[in-house]
């Protein structure tokens, strides 16, 4: 139940701002190592090709020039760069560097110079002679008859995998059906830091890596495989990382890099261009699906049937894993399902993790038609929803763990109040030159990986003042986990926040998480955590106790008393028990440990309206208002939270408006190399955001808490089509909208032109 | 090599100058190889190309004046509003407060095909304006169809603007169009036939009466990206109605028959009709990212805004 | 090679440069003020904004020897742990920083435009800063942040 905190549940600036608010924070590309050297990979300009010829000799002519290594150099082992843990659904299929290049990111050489520019300019003087394939750059071709097969080991149709998921029987419908397919397109993540990373190889014995990384436990796992060294030889430490939203999910370039470094025996250090982390780094998958619903006639959803086709690119990497993830994300009742997805081959960029992980492409079309039901029906759009939505003890569809909490019903009328005070204020216009309508759409995820394969741990020392040390294997990369767990620690402890002290995300010092994806954090190492913490506390207690034997000892609030026979009660804070037994006789040091294996994956919740505006003369539209009203357990931290929703929300802002990895037909790979050719949304574009948090608490999170992160992002991308589609009056089933529709910025045109 | 001369002569003494004034338009184009200017010679520490001067019936603008200056000037925002405006949402704040006027009018064209990496066009052959001899977007065009982006020269084009201008120690004093349209041709070839000039200044007379003027740019957002269309649009005074559109061509167009009916009776609707229309023949659409052409031809209808001008 | 002096957080300074090193590399790479990020080297993304002569500018779109006399300033150069500058303060108040990497741009954008107007609506907030992308925010939480310094901006004057 819902209770008073402490700490946790409270609004706090995270730990590390101030040394980022005066730039003193260091991310990869602000380290330096003596010696160190600089290196670019080469990449391929076709989407599919096979290297006939290189030629490094004008390169070798640079001032500053180091080395090279070529494919044939390197291991020839494949292996699968995803930062999940292993699983079956992993195939391996990527090289370290290919002759075979199978999209434009791919790897095929790596020039090493004393200075980037250096690098740089060697680079573009390496010759290259390729033999061209004809790409195949959609799902349609590459599912074709006789298709040319891309990884003929893995699979002779393009299909990598198929997943089903069925229950009940589909061909029981109700009498109103409707159906769609929807498209959606690839997305790319854009952190504002580019990816990095330094790799120290230089002993040729054991490997540290700085880069930025959201599962630095995976990514040493694949290295040591990959370059044959044992786990104890490879260290990742993972500096500030300037956003990640999944694209730190996978190994980048740290393989080659680390070659590299073995090959000079100097420290390397590789920094992205904007280019390559537009063409190299995995995007969100691109996808096809057919959906079909039925109802009854009162509103009851009898059947979801859906065909779900997500474009891969040329690599597994996280392709089955993501569609896998898809199928429980279904948050309605609905006694009939039966969800087939297949993860199909292309040459179009690489997919990989990306905020919403397969579920933001499936509900994409689910709400969709939700809103097409509820409309058909004649029913209100929330209320439809609330009557078919799954309650505490009730199961998704295709899933056997029960909700343990849920109060969507208070996200629903929070988000109906909002709306209502928006538009008793502003109103509805509705005229010859002015459609205004709002839309909606609910949204729900995990809170760790739905598979349950999250894992985390933690050790907690106490320090003889009291303070107290905190060391996690979870990689904070901006979303603000290290002050979370600190809130955690402190909570459960007893401790004062300002006194934790936390160390995070290096493999020789830490120990393991699964890592950062999947909304993992909050609940998982959040529940590791607070085991450590309890720990920590139980042998704290146990502690003074010994040094008390003839006294009753007992947890008061965060402190102890002690009640000797005859004599008055003593109280002792945190601090004092600290010191107490730290310099008593009998005293001992405090070092808690925790390990959480997660039994659980507990949905949040999210419902979001929209409220857009259609001019029919212009055919254009503009966004008025997002609310967001999210079910996230207890929200450790409130600051962090909002923060989360609200850039949530502008992700799926510019997914459903403007961004896409947009393919060029005559040079057959993408034109979306900079963020002139791809926009995110601006300051200026956004329209007024009203985030809220409802009274929540998930009995199995910490402290009652469960995930945030990916859910802000799926339902913006239905709702906003969903809104546009009520204002224009027609029914939308693609993205980006800016294919359809002249997009006004939020802010565009407001001031007079004169 | 860069210089950094303080006089028009110390500025005219480099061979295969590149005279450029913030160079912001130049240094994505350097990262990208698609030029490899080797002589820069900055003309912003040169006193007489700065300042905004009525020089008597006319306005005189230096070069050098950074379009942030420009959008804050208040005899632009008086006399000539447009181009205070066109100057007020190029490219970002940032790059507004280092550009320049005359590297804005002397800016590149772009294309989808040109500003990439020299990796990214390595799978292409060269086009024109790499020196090669085809146009990617319309490969049985004769010429580069690179779309000219600049917003300041579709508001000066408006005011009858007249450009001086350095040639080989000429001084040329000439209605901006004509200079624009050299450019452009020279900008439409390999990067090393970029017009040898230095611009010095810009005169624009000041409009005697009641005239109205204005400017609208549509983009995505709300800044850095490249119009997808402007316009700029006069009525009201004593010269005839004018209006310019831009980003829509290798040049600006000015769109004569919509800006006849301006100052008659037709209907705001009517003279939408006639900017399509008009539009229609003289666009020369390209393959530019994030827009198809069926949403091109909607901004036609962007003009709107600037109807509001046709009333008092 | 050639000298380059430019006050810097107000400090005069003289650095050799070449003819084709960006200011950005100067001060990152010579200069030691890794606050100044580099984000995209084509003057799209904002993150290696300083201040340029009271105005905000792309760092990477300026050669070193173009900021030749220049007064520079940088996020190192307004405010220190002990005594941070009152945007510094809010954004971290606010909650507008969440991995930090645009923080510097972002803070420096602000900063230009309070020098100029120290009272701004919120369309002007968000128009000064479009040209410095955040992703992990949304930048509600930014606007409200430069708003929040404002107001502790104006009450300090009125003291």
């Amino acid at each position: 139940m819902k209770q008073d905190f402490r700490v946790v549940d409270h609004y706090i600036p995270r730990r590390e701002s101030m040394d980022k608010a005066l730039g003193q924070i260091s991310y990869t590309d602000d380290l330096n190592l003596p010696g160190q050297a600089y290196a670019v990979v080469v990449r391929s300009p076709y989407s599919s090709a096979t290297v006939l010829h290189i030629d490094v000799s004008e390169a070798e002519k640079v001032p500053g020039y180091l080395g090279c290594l070529l494919p044939d150099e390197v291991p020839a082992a494949l292996y699968n760069p995803s930062g999940n843990p292993p699983a079956e659904l992993l195939l391996k299929d990527v090289h370290v560097l290919t002759k075979e290049p199978k999209f434009i990111g791919d790897r095929l050489l790596c020039i090493a110079a004393e200075t980037p520019e250096a690098c740089r300019e060697a680079a573009r003087l390496v010759k290259l002679e390729f033999e061209i394939n004809a790409p195949i750059l959609n799902i349609r071709d590459a599912m074709a008859e006789g298709a040319r097969q891309i990884e003929p080991h893995l699979s002779d149709n393009n299909i990598v995998r198929h997943r089903q998921v069925a229950q009940g029987d589909v061909s029981s419908k109700g009498p109103i059906v409707l159906k769609g397919h929807f498209s959606t397109q690839p997305m790319q993540h854009v952190p504002i830091e580019p990816t990095a990373c330094l790799c120290d190889f230089s002993s040729g014995r054991e490997l540290t890596v700085y880069s930025n990384s959201q599962t630095v436990f995976q990514e040493r796992r694949i290295v040591a495989e990959v370059l044959g060294l044992k786990e104890t030889q490879v260290r990742f430490i993972k500096p500030a990382v300037g956003g990640g939203f999944g694209s730190r999910q996978q190994l980048h370039s740290q393989p080659v890099i680390a070659l590299m470094s073995k090959k000079l025996k100097r420290p390397v250090k590789c920094v992205y261009t904007r280019e390559e982390e537009m063409t190299a780094v995995a995007v969100r998958l691109g996808s096809e699906v057919d959906i079909e619903i039925s109802a009854e006639e009162d509103g009851t959803l009898q059947s979801f049937e859906t065909n779900y086709l997500a474009n891969i690119g040329p690599y597994t990497v996280h392709g089955p894993t993501i569609v896998a993830g898809a199928s429980r994300k279904v948050e309605y009742r609905i006694p009939n399902y039966l969800f087939n997805g297949y993860s199909v081959l292309t040459n179009d960029i690489c997919g990989g993790a990306f905020r919403g992980y397969g579920n933001t492409q499936l509900s994409f079309g689910r709400e969709i038609l939700m809103e097409r039901m509820a409309k058909r029906l004649g029913m209100d759009p929330i209320e439809f929803r609330l009557k078919n939505h799954v309650k505490v003890g009730e199961c998704f569809p295709g899933l056997n763990t029960p909700v343990t909490s849920c109060a969507i019903e208070a996200c629903a009328a929070r988000a109906n109040e909002i709306r209502s005070r928006i538009d008793a204020a502003e109103g509805i216009l509705w005229n010859e030159d002015v459609h205004q309508a709002w839309g909606t759409a609910f949204a729900t995820h995990g809170s760790g990986p739905s598979s349950r394969e999250g894992l985390s741990s933690a050790v907690i020392m106490i320090n003889d003042d009291g303070t107290v040390r905190v060391l996690v294997g979870s990689a904070d990369i901006g979303q603000g986990s290290e002050t979370m767990i600190c809130q955690i620690v402190a909570e459960t402890l007893g401790a004062a926040l300002e006194d934790i002290q936390i160390k995070a995300a290096d493999t020789l010092l830490t120990p393991y998480d699964t890592g950062t994806f999947a909304s993992s954090q909050t609940f998982v190492c959040g529940n590791a955590v607070t085991l450590a913490a309890q720990d920590a506390r139980d042998k704290l207690l146990a502690q003074i106790k010994e040094t008390e034997p003839e006294a009753d000892v007992q947890n008061a609030g965060t402190g102890f008393t002690i009640s000797r026979p005859g004599t008055a009660e003593e109280t002792l804070t945190f601090r004092e028990a600290v010191r107490k037994v730290s310099f008593n006789q009998h005293g001992g040091v405090i070092i808690g440990s925790g390990s959480y294996k997660a039994q659980a994956s507990p949905p949040p919740f999210v419902v979001c309206l929209v409220k857009a505006e259609y001019f029919p003369k212009f055919n254009s539209i503009r966004l008025l208002h997002i609310i967001e009203v999210a079910d996230v357990g207890t929200p450790i931290n409130r600051l962090t939270v909002e923060g989360q929703l609200e850039g949530g929300i502008a992700q799926g802002v510019g997914y459903a408006l403007m961004e896409r990895m947009e393919l060029n037909h005559l040079t057959k790979k993408t034109l979306s190399t900079d963020l002139l050719h791809y926009r995110i949304p601006q300051a200026g574009d956004m329209p007024p955001t009203h985030v809220e948090i409802v009274d929540g608490y998930e009995p199995t999170g910490p402290h009652g808490a469960k995930s945030v992160g990916e859910v802000a992002t799926v339902p913006v991308g239905p709702a906003i089509v969903n809104a546009v589609s009520a204002a224009t009056e027609r029914e939308l089933n693609k993205i980006p909208l800016c294919d359809e529709f002249v997009i006004l910025s939020h802010n565009a045109g407001r001031r007079s032109a004169t | 090599m860069n210089h950094f001369p303080t006089t028009l002569l110390d500025a005219q003494q480099y061979s295969n100058a590149t005279y450029v004034g913030g160079a912001t338009d130049l240094m994505p184009l350097f990262k990208n190889n698609v030029r490899d200017d080797q002589e820069l010679v900055f003309l912003t520490r040169i006193p007489e190309l700065h300042g905004i001067e009525v020089e008597g019936k006319r306005l005189r603008i230096g070069a050098a004046v950074t379009l942030t200056e420009l959008a804050e000037s208040p005899l632009l925002q008086k006399h000539f509003p447009a181009a205070a405006q066109a100057a007020s949402v190029v490219a970002s704040p940032q790059i507004r407060n280092i550009a320049t006027l005359g590297g804005n009018i002397m800016q590149d064209r772009r294309c989808i095909y040109f500003n990439q990496s020299e990796g990214w066009r390595s799978a292409i052959p060269l086009c024109f304006k790499t020196g090669g001899k085809v146009c990617h977007q319309i490969p049985n065009s004769p010429v580069c169809r690179a779309i000219y982006y600049s917003d300041a020269a579709t508001a000066l084009l408006l005011y009858e603007c007249e450009v001086s201008y350095l040639e080989q120690g000429r001084t040329v004093s000439e209605p901006l169009s004509s200079l624009l349209h050299r450019h452009i041709e020279a900008n439409g070839l390999s990067c090393h036939e970029h017009l040898p000039v230095i611009v010095t200044h810009f005169h624009l007379p000041i409009p005697s009466g009641e005239e109205r003027s204005g400017f609208h740019k549509y983009a995505m957002r709300t800044t850095i990206d490249f119009p997808l269309i402007n316009f700029a649009l006069r009525c009201g005074g004593e010269r005839r109605a004018k209006l310019i559109a831009g980003a829509v061509a290798p040049e600006p167009v000015e769109l004569t028959q919509t800006a006849a009916l301006l100052e008659t009776d037709s209907s705001d609707d009517d003279v939408l009709q006639a900017c399509v229309q008009e539009l229609k023949a003289l666009a020369k659409p390209i393959k530019e990212a994030c827009i198809t052409p069926p949403r091109k031809r909607d901004l036609y209808l962007q003009l709107a805004p600037l109807l509001e001008l046709r009333r008092r | 090679m050639s000298m380059v002096t430019i006050t810097l957080n107000n400090v005069q300074c003289s650095f050799e440069t070449g003819p084709q090193e960006t200011l950005l590399q100067l001060l990152r790479e010579k200069a030691g003020l890794t606050g100044v990020k580099c984000g995209c080297e084509l003057g799209e993304c904002g993150a290696c904004t300083v201040i340029y002569n009271g105005r905000a500018v792309n760092s990477c779109c300026i050669l070193a020897e173009q900021a030749g006399g220049a007064n520079i300033i940088t996020i190192e150069g307004i405010g220190t742990a002990e005594h941070p500058h009152p945007l510094q303060q809010a954004f971290i108040d606010a909650g507008a920083i969440q991995c930090g990497f645009c923080t510097p741009g972002m803070i420096l954008s602000a900063k230009a435009l309070l020098d100029r107007n120290p009272h701004p609506d919120e369309e002007t907030i968000r128009e000064a800063l479009s040209g410095n992308l955040c992703r992990c925010t949304g930048y509600s939480k930014i606007v409200e942040a430069v708003q929040l310094a404002v107001s502790r901006m104006e009450q300090e004057a009125q003291r």
